[in-house]
């Protein structure tokens, strides 16, 4: 799975990083904190002029993850296909 | 203020396989309330590409409007399709599995019809194909507008 090994650090230096950036959004790549960001647009600008269209994990240290939630995608409901 | 207007319309065969149109309320009963979209990288996130003089890559497509689905997904083809990064992991609630895991992307969509763009940050890389949608507005997208749902008249309003 993608950004395995970034979550991974964050994961297992969270109360550390939190301490050090606070609320801020960091742009991971590897298990190297690249930059730290009061705005999640300005994670991704940074991120896209350090590392292109790369994946890199940007996240706040404190957030658990990201859950999302929708039900008519989950049951397999949706219905927007060529009407029949 | 951009105001969109949209009267749903389709077509359906009968016995003999001959189509018809739809009357406006039927079609959007049927399909739901889609709009056409262009989705690509947003501004933020291609500084690098426009730096290095490369093109934004964009892909046109419909998008079903989901009040139900907290975040906006993309379908997971287009975003491989158009270089999107991933940004984190996130999880999402399937039919068959309790929760199974997601790539996040950042994600520009644009309305061509009123001109209006917005940036949405983290949206959910799902399979949006089979149902001929390239991505599903949610919450995070209708927190800055209205929506009016008409029924009766088979349309939408959305005034940004």
């Amino acid at each position: 799975m993608e950004l395995d090994r970034e979550i991974r650090y964050l994961n297992a230096h969270r109360e550390e990083l939190a301490q050090r950036y606070g609320g801020r959004y960091l742009v991971i790549h590897g298990e190297e904190v690249s930059g730290a960001y009061e705005t999640i647009q300005q994670a991704l600008e940074a991120a896209s002029v350090s590392f292109g269209t790369a994946s890199v994990l940007i996240r706040q240290p404190s957030e658990a993850g990201v859950h999302i939630t929708a039900p008519a995608y989950s049951l397999g409901i949706l219905n927007a296909g060529p009407t029949p | 203020m951009p105001v969109l207007h949209l009267e749903a319309s389709g077509e359906a065969a009968d016995r003999d396989g001959k189509k018809a149109s739809l009357p406006p309320a039927q079609a959007l009963l049927l399909r739901g309330p889609c709009v056409p979209v262009v989705v690509s990288l947003p501004q933020s996130a291609a500084k690098g590409l426009m730096a290095s003089g490369k093109a934004v890559p964009s892909m046109q497509g419909l998008a079903l409007i989901d009040t139900g689905a907290t975040t906006t997904c993309i379908d997971q083809e287009a975003a491989r399709q158009l270089g999107l990064p991933t940004i984190d992991q996130g999880e999402i609630n399937s039919a068959s599995h309790d929760k199974h895991p997601c790539n996040i992307h950042p994600v520009q969509i644009t309305i061509p019809l009123v001109g209006l763009s917005v940036e949405i940050p983290r949206t959910a890389g799902v399979s949006l194909k089979s149902q001929g949608l390239v991505a599903l507005i949610g919450r995070d997208f209708l927190s800055r507008c209205t929506l009016f749902y008409n029924g009766p008249a088979g349309s939408l309003t959305l005034p940004f």
